[in-house]
């Protein structure tokens, strides 16, 4: 907050008129202050001020090796390419399947189970990385790679379960950004895991995405980014959602810039995800991503007392609303982002 | 019934100082940040002059997020400001309730993708006139329901805060009552932030945890 503004006389509901006008004289002096502002001062103020929001620690590289490696989600199948079907999985008319599931045909649907829509898995950042950019072209930015998550709350549990959770994903924060080339083509790329306490959209995140867009603006490459999570980082309390408009401002200035800012919406993309970075860029739906939208289905759901629709928040529901043109396999991936770049 | 409203905590001669708000608990400070008798955006629009409407339409949600040109002393202003309710007046409230039309019209105050377009149309109008935009918030979040989500709420809010993001003007907002989750942070994302001291701002509404 830039300002706090009393209640004189001491609430507004007693006393709305002395509040109204405590109003007005604060409005007054920042509409003067800023009546003098060119379009130009305008902006540069505003990317002052936005850059700086948001906090994080820097760990040293030490720090970082204990932890920092690539971790796959994707199952490896048996040596018959088979793995184990899911549990509760039950057809059409309420029979439920035991039969293991080939691997070809589970990568085929994009790990959703072709009898029920289980999704089997949320592929990790690195699996990300792997599926977006030539392989081993991929290099972490230094200036992102040692930023990681400060309990600014003191919030009960948290620095345990960020501790536990690099070890787990291999990763400092649940966005790991750095350069790397699509069919030869320079880009920038962020990818984010869902596996990082639900891919939650947090301060270091929105650094981060900051940053990446400089480094971006001043390579003169595209900047692709891949959204995952269900919302904002609850432990960081209000000062998560805050950097949502600030992730926003870096990918209008690299678009501002003439560059090309893509964005791959996958599974699940809910909440402060999909009105900061999911709503920007030219953007590319996973095929058969679900939980894509602002209020989850619970929520939804327990608020209406109504079940939602067969396929709700699935891609091809939002296709049909028109919300999502461009759906992509991840085979598909690097083929289709380069012609977009 | 009278025709003020009062929490149970404002019984017994609470004498509203600094020191009993703050030893209220945590709750009872939210419930206060909306007390329904607080003023909302329509009844801030008498500190400004030539107040005009802008973008009305008789499209559901409409009214939740209102538009006007006007000016503060002589500079030109859009205003942009999050309507929560019909009044802040007890008993207008009160006939409002019991009004089925009136409460399916009002949303328990919570925007829908309609209400964010209009927000967005005015942002760019802002741009077009060279007026300050200055923004009030006031919402328990944005619209849970599968029609809102139909209508792409996600992606309306997104481009409020891309506006926001890109407007050529200065952008000022200032939360009057509440300001819960993505509902609010639609509009945010701006030059300068206030908020009025018994104000609150949170992630997320406690009745949806």
């Amino acid at each position: 907050m830039d300002e706090l503004i009393p209640e004189s006389g001491g609430v507004a509901h007693i006393d709305p008129e002395l509040t109204i006008i405590s109003v007005q004289s604060t409005l007054k002096k920042y509409v003067s202050r800023f009546s003098n502002f060119t379009g130009d001062n305008v902006i540069k103020n505003r990317i002052d001020r936005w850059g700086k929001i948001g906090q994080w620690e820097m760990i040293d590289s030490i720090e970082l090796e204990i932890f920092h490696l690539p971790v796959s989600r994707i199952p490896k199948p048996e040596s018959t390419g088979y793995i184990n079907r899911h549990k509760n999985c039950y057809n059409g008319k309420g029979v439920r399947q035991y039969d293991p599931v080939l691997i070809s045909t589970l990568k085929q649907s994009n790990f959703i189970c072709d009898v029920c829509g289980h999704r089997y898995v949320r592929p990790s950042a690195w699996d990300y990385i792997d599926w977006m950019v030539d392989s081993g072209s991929f290099f972490e930015h230094e200036e992102t790679k040692f930023i990681a998550d400060k309990d600014i709350l003191g919030f009960p549990g948290y620095i345990e379960k960020l501790k536990e959770t690099r070890i787990k994903t291999g990763l400092l924060t649940a966005m790991i950004t750095g350069d790397g080339t699509i069919c030869g083509r320079k880009v920038v790329l962020c990818t984010t895991d869902f596996g990082f306490l639900g891919g939650s959209f947090c301060m270091s995140t929105g650094e981060k995405v900051w940053r990446a867009a400089q480094i971006a603006i001043n390579k003169n490459v595209p900047m692709i980014i891949q959204t995952c999570g269900g919302g904002a980082r609850m432990h960081e309390g209000c000062s998560s959602m805050v950097s949502i408009p600030k992730a926003q401002l870096a990918m209008s200035r690299v678009e501002q810039a003439g560059l090309a800012v893509v964005t791959l919406i996958t599974d699940p993309t809910l909440g402060g995800v999909a009105i900061g970075i999911g709503s920007r860029g030219q953007r590319l739906f996973e095929f058969n991503a679900g939980h894509i939208g602002f209020s989850g289905k619970r929520v939804i759901e327990q608020y209406t007392g109504e079940k939602t629709s067969p396929g709700f928040q699935t891609v091809n529901w939002l296709k049909e609303f028109g919300h999502a043109d461009e759906i992509v396999h991840p085979n598909n991936l690097k083929e289709k982002i380069f012609s977009m770049i | 019934m009278g025709n003020s409203f009062y929490y149970p905590f404002e019984k017994n001669g609470f004498d509203y100082s600094h020191q009993s708000i703050a030893s209220l608990s945590e709750y009872e400070k939210y419930e206060f940040s909306f007390h329904p008798e607080r003023p909302k955006y329509l009844d801030y629009l008498s500190i400004f002059e030539n107040v005009s409407s802008c973008f009305e339409t008789n499209k559901f949600g409409n009214c939740l997020i209102q538009t006007h040109r006007a000016e503060l002393f002589g500079i030109p202003v859009m205003l942009v400001g999050q309507q929560s309710g019909p009044s802040s007046n007890y008993k207008n409230i009160r006939k409002a309730m019991m009004d089925p039309a009136q409460i399916q019209k009002w949303n328990h105050g919570m925007p829908v993708p309609a209400s964010y377009e209009r927000a967005v149309k005015a942002i760019q109008l802002a741009e077009e006139e060279d007026r300050i935009i200055i923004i009030f918030i006031d919402t328990p979040g944005a619209d849970p329901t599968e029609r809102s989500e139909a209508n792409g709420i996600a992606w309306r809010i997104g481009d409020t805060i891309h506006a926001l993001a890109d407007v050529k003007v200065p952008t000022i907002s200032i939360i009057i009552n509440r300001a819960c989750s993505g509902g609010a942070i639609a509009l945010t994302g701006t030059d300068t932030t206030l908020a009025l001291e018994h104000s609150t701002y949170l992630v997320i509404t406690p009745e949806a945890c």
